[in-house]
């Protein structure tokens, strides 16, 4: 699946956006997996959004969905 | 219907605005417009001053989240018309961000209509500002 990162989750990343192979996870299975990956995550708040709607910790995500993980807005 | 776009790439101008304004005057059924303008704030941090806010987004969701806020608002309110530009990339503190336009036939509606679309993109437009010193440095800006 594809996972984009945007605002200061992208600058600490490093890139807007990445492929992992998952499937069929949940939205709390994927933050596990993540945080894994990059520890800073565990501390920042994020909101996860799948297919463009943001979604809660027990959403399903299957491999051809387009996940988001999104930093407080800050619009306006 | 077509998702309108709504970002404005840098700045929004003044000239942007009274032009808004100069189209609804064909509109003779409008009797009140509210108009809402967010503008760069010079914040003084630790203290650094903000010289400017970078704006980015997650294009393809705040296009369908302005639509359903739009839609939501036309439901909710009795309006004309309403118009809605978001800044994208660079503006200098005292220039303008956010342009809010609510146009009905009485004043409340209007003025009712404003103050919900501006909560509402505050609350949940995927728009990511970073505040950029005068010495260039920067931090991630958060609504409060």
């Amino acid at each position: 699946m594809e996972i984009k990162y945007f605002g200061k989750i992208a600058e600490v990343i490093g890139h807007m956006s990445e492929q992992i192979v998952l499937d069929n996870l949940t939205v709390s299975e994927l933050k596990k997996e993540l945080f894994e990956k990059y520890v800073f995550l565990k501390t920042e708040t994020i909101q996860v959004a799948v297919n463009l709607n943001i979604v809660e910790d027990d959403f399903v995500i299957n491999q051809n969905d387009e996940v988001a993980i999104l930093p407080p807005f800050s619009g306006g | 219907m077509g998702k309108k776009n709504v970002f404005v790439k840098g700045p929004i101008l003044p000239q942007k605005i009274a032009n808004s304004i100069a189209h609804h005057q064909v509109k003779t059924n409008i009797g009140a417009h509210d108009i809402f303008l967010g503008q760069v704030r010079a914040d003084e941090i630790d203290g650094k001053k903000v010289a400017a806010i970078n704006y980015s987004c997650y294009e393809q969701m705040a296009k369908e989240v302005f639509h359903s806020i739009r839609e939501a608002a036309f439901d909710k309110y009795d309006l004309t018309c309403l118009h809605i530009y978001h800044s994208i990339g660079n503006v200098k503190a005292g220039e303008i961000c956010l342009f809010v336009f609510t146009s009905s036939v009485h004043r409340k509606m209007a003025m009712e209509a404003c103050r919900y679309l501006v909560e509402e993109i505050k609350l949940k437009a995927p728009v990511f500002g970073k505040e950029v010193f005068e010495d260039k440095s920067s931090q991630w800006k958060v609504n409060t």
